[in-house]
This record gives structure tokens, sequence and C-alpha cells, in this order.
């Protein structure tokens, strides 16, 4: 359980443990997944073809080239990395919502031996695969139609399923708050939108001018973009280990954050009498 | 006996920080059916909730076993059950896949997950409704699964929160049935109660909740003829005749005075025809002496002391 004080802070930086009964939580979504997986799959799958329809080939029929590449390859990486960490991110913050709000599982879950540690890290996993899953979907369309090459892609799908780690810790934090509609408004409003559009992923962030192109960095997204272009590029210059260092540190403290407040959450569920 | 449960001085408080359980002790010997008859169901539901390790314990200790539950809740839940009085399931699932989950996330494998879940099943009667989802069963059908699940997973401590809590008595007593029937002899349970027919039938000894505390623990029957006697006469007296009758039978009958009624206490060697004697009233009743007059009893002591 985390503690009060300086001992929160100590929990805060520390480095994040999960055990098997987080994988347990995991697999029994997975088995609920599975019974009706056929259109959650086309779901997480269709999105992004869809804005690689309306922007790639539509947008894209009128933007001549980008940075020496074709606006439809310059596009590309950028949606594979934002499908990584918002699908995950999505999909952690609905869920938790959800679970907390109106379904019954956490509190059937809190009589066993699972503990909220569990829970939150088992709903970690799972967003994250669901995050993985709509990435390679998405990244087997673009193989197909032409978009992306098979080269330097193993480093860069290990790195697409960190992003997805980090997103789905980020939306689980977001899926705490369910009660507070003002913040999840704001969270839209100052890091989902502007986390889109200013990530690099469009359009080159060069294109405006050096003050915002650096302000764009305190989203996340920026970075994920960013390092998976050079990964992809098969090139790793030093910036992307400064991005790396930030999407973990972030990664640490946003699993901390929303397990503290996971916790506090669930142990309100468990003190609820019946 | 070898104690299996012990509170020293516990104290709990609700999630409004209210006092709710103070500095409560109590032993539970190994293999003994506990119940607790309470009328404060809040205070008997945390009491069983922070016994199995699943409500912080604000003071005091309680041990399982070996293990501590207020230093490591975590361990005490491995080696203990809980069953709410509102019974939850995983509404996505069916019966039999909601018994396989409850044990797998108790670290059961799957293997061996499936057939307990039908022995289960099939002790508490509901082998037929393995399929169906528990949102499509009847109240007494949900009580009875929740045992099963309960049953499935082999706790040394099985904790039951109010179990027949609105079912009929045919269906209570169906359920005791067979959760006696599914309680081994290593097993230790505590359940709470406000129905005194439920404690006074079913368990081998009887603590009585009062006050944020366990003011009187034994077998039952032998509690109520210690502390009440044979029979209660009560009389419906108006508030200007207390003062009266009080005096006359203050020194030689024990007595409680509820409401409008005055419950008198009729030890073995004490005589009705006298306590009728001593008190006129529109409406006697003479009954058998119950746990709920133990309580009363115990309950108005508390009070006084408070």
């Amino acid at each position: 359980m985390i503690r009060s004080g300086s001992a929160f802070l100590v929990d805060l930086v520390s480095f994040p443990t999960l055990t098997n009964r987080a994988f347990w939580v995991a697999a029994r979504h997975f088995v609920l997944f599975r019974q009706q997986w056929s259109f959650p799959l086309l779901q997480l799958w269709i999105e992004p073809v869809f804005y690689l329809l309306a922007l790639g080939f539509g947008l894209g029929t009128f933007v001549s080239d980008v940075n020496g590449v074709d606006y439809p390859s310059f596009l590309v990486p950028g949606l594979i990395s934002l499908t990584a960490f918002f699908v995950a991110f999505g999909e952690a913050a609905n869920a938790v919502s959800s679970r907390l709000r109106s379904q019954e599982f956490y509190k059937v879950a809190l009589l066993t031996h699972v503990q909220p540690r569990d829970l939150m890290w088992g709903e970690v996993i799972w967003a994250c695969c669901k995050g993985i899953a709509a990435t390679q979907m998405f990244l087997v369309t673009c193989l197909f139609v032409g978009f992306l090459s098979g080269v330097s892609m193993i480093g860069a799908q290990v790195f697409l399923c960190f992003v997805s780690l980090v997103g789905s810790t980020l939306g689980v934090f977001v899926g705490t708050q369910h009660k507070k509609v003002r913040f999840r408004v704001l969270v839209r409003a100052l890091f989902s939108t502007p986390g889109v559009l200013f990530a690099g992923a469009y359009f080159p962030m060069e294109a405006f001018s050096l003050v915002i192109e650096k302000l764009s960095y305190v989203f996340p997204t920026r970075h994920v973009v960013e390092v998976y272009r050079h990964l992809l590029a098969g090139r790793f210059p030093p910036e992307c280990f400064i991005s790396l260092a930030v999407l973990f540190v972030l990664f640490v403290l946003g699993s901390n954050l929303a397990l503290h407040l996971f916790e506090r959450n669930l142990i309100r569920l468990d003190q609820e009498l019946d | 006996m070898e104690t299996a449960i012990e509170a020293r001085n516990l104290v709990l408080t609700s999630a409004s920080r209210a006092s709710v359980i103070e500095d409560l002790h109590l032993s539970i010997h190994q293999s003994e059916t506990l119940g607790l008859f309470s009328f404060e169901s809040t205070a008997a539901s945390l009491l069983l909730r922070s016994f199995s390790g699943r409500y912080p314990i604000r003071g005091g200790e309680v041990f399982l076993g070996s293990f501590n539950a207020r230093r490591d809740p975590g361990h005490v839940r491995t080696i203990s059950t809980f069953v709410p009085q509102d019974p939850t399931f995983d509404e996505f699932f069916s019966v039999l896949d909601n018994l396989i989950l409850f044990q797998r996330f108790h670290g059961i494998r799957t293997k061996s997950a499936i057939p307990e879940a039908r022995r289960c099943l099939r002790h508490f009667q509901l082998e037929d409704l393995e399929d169906r989802t528990p949102s499509d069963l009847t109240p007494y059908q949900r009580r009875a699964l929740v045992m099963a699940r309960a049953w499935s997973v082999h706790a040394d401590y099985v904790f039951l929160d109010q179990p027949t809590f609105g079912l009929k008595h045919s269906e209570a007593e169906r359920l005791w049935g067979l959760i006696q029937l599914a309680k081994t002899p290593q097993q230790t349970l505590v359940f709470s109660s406000q129905d005194r027919w439920e404690v006074e039938n079913y368990c081998d000894r009887v603590g009585l909740l009062t006050g944020g505390q366990i003011v009187k623990v034994g077998p039952p029957k032998e509690m109520v003829h210690q502390d009440i006697g044979n029979e209660v006469v009560e009389f419906d007296l108006s508030q200007n005749e207390f003062d009266y009758y009080e005096k006359r039978i203050r020194d030689s009958f024990d007595y409680h005075v509820a409401d409008d009624c005055l419950h008198l206490y009729l030890k073995n060697d004490q005589d009705r025809q006298k306590s009728l004697e001593l008190i006129s009233s529109d409406q006697v009743l003479i009954r058998r002496a119950n746990l709920g007059d133990v309580l009363n009893k115990a309950s108005s002591v508390r009070g006084a002391q408070l």
C-alpha cells in the first residue's frame, strides 16, 4: 500500500514491480475479449486506416513531398507510433473508469488473492497488448500497401511495445479520475488533442518557430514519433537517448502515481459496504 | 482447544473515520463455527472483513494461525475467504467460469479448477445452471453460488457476512444444510447475523456484538439459560406506570425496558405466577427466552457503561 509524506515520494520514483497475479487479471480480460473478438479488433484496426486514407491519400495528393519523401511515407511512421500510444492510452482509461464506475469485477477480484496493485498492472498489460495488436495490424496494412519496408523493424517494434506501455500507464492514471468530468475534458483539450497535432506526425515541427518546436517536446507523443522515425530509418542519434529517458521517467512516475490513485479508488470500493 | 483466530484490543473505523469497533477482544477456536449476533450490521461486517485481511486495522492486533492480519493482510487473504452480504459476480462470465476465474485468482491451476468448480456446483445443487450467467439466477441461487465459490478455494478460514440475508426461512434452512455439509473439520467458520434463529441453530458458540465490543461469548443455549433463564414475561405498560412497577420487581427479578414494554426474565427457580401478581397490564405475553433477550440485556448494560 502506498504510504504518506516522504515515503510517498520514495514510492513515486521507485521502479515498478509486478507479480504473476497481474497476468491472471490480463488473462481474464483476454478471455472476455476472445468471446467477442471480431468487432473490437476491427475497431482497433479501422481508425488508423481511416487516418491513412483521409490524410495520406486525400490530403497527400495536395502535398508534393515532405523532407524528401512522399507525404504518405512521411505520415505512416507518425500514425503507427501514435496508434501504439493512443490505443493503449484510450483502452486503459476507458476500461479503468468503466470498471471503477459500474462493473463488479474489481469487487470480486478483491475477494481473492489479487490486490489493487495486481489489478492495476493487469489493466496496464492488457491495454498495452491492445496497443501492440492495433499497431501490428496497421503496420501490416502499411507494409501491404508499400509504405514501409522490413528494414530496421525489430528495434522499432520493441520501441512500440514500450510506447504502448507508457500510454497504458498514463491511461490508467486518467481512468482513475473517472468522477472528475472536468479533469477528463482538460486531458482531452490539453493533452490528447495537442499531443496528436503537435507530435510531428502530420507535418514536420520545423514548420513552426524554434520556440514552439521546442515547446512541443512537453508532449510525450513528440518524443515517441521522433524516436520511431529515427529507428525506422535505422539510426539512433544522441537526442533519441534524451527522448527515451523522458519516456522512461514518464513511465515510472506515471505508473506509480496511477497505482497510488488506483489503490485509493479500490480501497474505497473495498471498504464500501454492500 | 487450539485458538484459530485471536483479536486483541482491536479498533476499526468506518470509511468516514467514525469508530465502529473499540478495544475488542475475541478468541475463536480451531474448526468451530462462531456466529456474531448483532443488530449493528456495519460493525459486524467490518469485523469479518478485518479478520479476513480485507479491511485496514486501526489499532490492536488480529492473528489468524501464525499470521498477523494487521501487518500481513496479504498472507491472511491467502488462507481465508470472505463472502460479502451482497453476492457480487463477474457478470460477463457464466456460472462455471465465475468459479474457475475465482480459483485462478487464488492461484489454483485451471486444470484442477474446473473439476473443483463442478464439484462445488454439484454440492450446492447448481450443476444444471453452469452455463447461465449469474444475472439469470434467483436470489437463492446467487447465494448458493457465492457459497460454492467460497468453498471452491479450500480456505482454512471462512467468513460469511449475513449469509442468508433476504432469503425465505425455508431457503435459509436449505442453504445452511449445504453449508454445514460443505464445511470440513479443518475449517473455522465465522458468520454474522441479525437473525437469532440462524445463530441459535447453526453455530457452536455465539459472540454478542454491541456498542463496538463483543460483550459475551458462549454456546447459544447455555448463554440464554445463564443470562435470562427459561421464560420471559412481557408487560405492555404506560410511561407513568414504569417507575412504580420497577420498584416492585427490582429486588426479585432481572428485567429490561424497551419502548413501552417491560421484559421480565424468569430464572429456573422463579415463579411465573408471582410475576403476574406483581404487575398488572392489559397485555401480557409469556414466551421462551432467546438470544435476542440476551443481546437486548447486554446492549442496555453496554449502553449504561458508555
